[in-house]
């Protein structure tokens, strides 16, 4: 069992939520696969290796073949789980992403780990800033960017039993649990976060939790501030920003 | 059965194959005939020697796999598939017509038969590679095939691809490689020279084997033969546009198109 990283109070490194869901799903279904480029440790796989040994395919560093290894596990029957630093599988590999997985629909899911400037210190090369708009418009491909540890776990659940290729975009940043009572996940809906009439914030990953501190403080000062948890990207839920855009407009005079 | 009883087979096969893939090319007036005519005979022999499918059930979890990696020679894939039985042969008048399921290059989701969507090169090696992994992990005994274009090798992703195939022993795995030596308007060697291609995949950790790409015999015994303990490379020694007096070894039929008078003279000598 994967041990929480020494982080504040409260706060969770979904990775551990990864991984937990993932040894689970194996250890339930056999055709269940990772896949890796090397990255065993940043993807927090070591225990998952320790569980399926057999179930760990580690090519190296070669995201190109990690990517077509994956679509041609899933021809063979397999559901892998394709994982790497986000900037590495979708820039990287971003044709493989396209032609093997997408394009030809796979039962692949690709697992962009450290999202986002989550690897903020190591400079631009490590940030995955672009792979929305790079794997948005794919045909086939359903995006999704959990904003907490319970929906990382509740998203690996669905991918696994949803047949098609899925790309799940998690982060090293550690992230409160949402205080949101009775969620269920529903793919392609947004969550609401907070409810609000004056003005809605649209928020996805690890950006949730902030985006319901700042309604919180627009709330103490009389601004009915609606959060939307964006997490599933590709499809769009168009219906809750058509009924976010039919807000009345808010004007503050200073 | 002996393995050469399948050779007059094989060889008719062939010779429908150009027929219908150069007809396909000109009533289209798209395609890529040279590259075409360098394979069929691999693809011939393969379809009709060598795989174990049902073209009924092309999703059977045992077929034997084949990966067409030269995505682009479809007048050599689509006429083997429809000859295997995939489907019907009038779906071959409407190659890469709008709507067609026979695009310019292959696509799974709607062509049975199709392993893996190809076209941009360098993808099949890696996929066939997955596709062999499945196997080793679950005992599988179906066998992949991977034909590449020779200077589809330039690609990093199939080196990539050779390093785990080598490194996983996936002995269920065959690399052929239509070794034509032309790529799209000039030879490879004064491209980006590939040569020595055998000793490149000796040292990468294959079994490695050379052939004649036209000769069905030599073909067979090597692709019919049981799996060793390595990956099989097998460079086949092509000619582009094998068949037709005018396209062997001229560069430009490799996207290039016949006209009235080229079409009829391929057609007297394809007999």
């Amino acid at each position: 069992m994967a041990h929480a990283a020494p982080i504040a109070t409260g706060l969770h490194d979904c990775r551990y939520a990864w991984v937990a869901t993932l040894e689970a799903l194996a250890e339930a279904d056999p055709r269940i696969v990772a896949v890796v480029n090397d990255s065993v440790g940043s993807s927090k796989l070591n225990s998952f290796h320790k569980k399926v040994t057999d179930r760990l395919i580690n090519v190296g560093i070669a995201e190109h073949v990690m990517v077509g290894v994956g679509a041609g596990l899933a021809n063979g029957g397999r559901i892998p789980f394709v994982s790497a630093a986000a900037c590495f599988i979708t820039g990287r590999a971003l044709e493989q992403v396209k032609t093997d997985i997408a394009y030809a629909n796979f039962n692949v899911k690709l697992v962009g780990q450290s999202s986002g400037i989550a690897y903020g210190e190591l400079g631009a090369t490590h940030h995955s800033i672009e792979d929305f708009a790079w794997l948005r418009p794919l045909t086939n491909l359903i995006v999704i960017a959990p904003a907490d540890a319970w929906e990382t776990a509740e998203a690996l659940k669905w991918a696994a039993a949803h047949e098609g290729p899925v790309y799940l975009r998690l982060s090293r940043m550690p992230v409160p649990d949402l205080d949101i009572s009775n969620r269920v996940f529903r793919p392609g809906h947004a969550e609401v976060v907070r409810q609000g009439e004056d003005l809605t914030i649209i928020a996805c990953g690890t950006t949730v939790h902030l985006a319901a501190s700042a309604a919180d403080l627009l709330r103490a000062e009389g601004i009915a501030a609606r959060v939307l948890n964006f997490s599933t990207l590709n499809p769009l839920d168009e219906a809750a920003l058509h009924a976010a855009a039919g807000h009345r407009a808010l004007a503050r005079k200073t | 059965m002996l393995t050469n009883d399948k050779l007059p087979l094989i060889r008719d096969k062939a010779l429908w194959m150009r027929r219908t893939a150069f007809t396909m090319v000109h009533r289209a007036q798209l395609g890529h005939p040279g590259g075409d005519f360098s394979a069929i005979d691999i693809l011939a022999t393969l379809y009709f020697g060598v795989l174990n499918y049902d073209p009924r059930r092309p999703a059977w979890e045992g077929r034997d796999r084949f990966v067409m990696s030269k995505g682009h020679a479809t007048g050599a894939l689509y006429s083997a598939l429809c000859a295997a039985g995939y489907f019907p042969e009038d779906w071959l008048a409407t190659y890469m017509q709008p709507k067609s399921l026979l695009n310019g290059h292959p696509n799974r989701t709607y062509l049975p038969g199709v392993e893996t969507n190809t076209g941009p090169l360098g993808h099949g090696f890696p996929v066939a590679t997955g596709i062999a992994i499945a196997g080793q992990l679950t005992g599988a005994p179906y066998r992949t095939f991977v034909l590449t274009g020779d200077g589809e090798q330039q690609e990093g992703s199939n080196w990539e691809a050779a390093m785990v195939c080598a490194h996983r022993k996936l002995a269920n795995l065959t690399l052929i490689i239509d070794r034509n030596r032309l790529q799209q308007g000039a030879g490879t060697e004064e491209t980006s020279g590939l040569d020595p291609l055998d000793a490149k995949y000796r040292a990468f950790g294959f079994d490695v084997h050379e052939v004649d790409g036209h000769d069905h015999a030599a073909l067979l015994a090597l692709l019919s033969a049981a799996p060793g303990l390595k990956p099989r490379c097998v460079i086949a020694n092509t000619i582009k546009g094998k068949g037709v007096s005018f396209m062997e070894g001229v560069a430009s039929w490799h996207h290039g198109v016949p006209n009235a008078a080229q079409y009829a003279q391929a057609m007297k000598e394809l007999v």
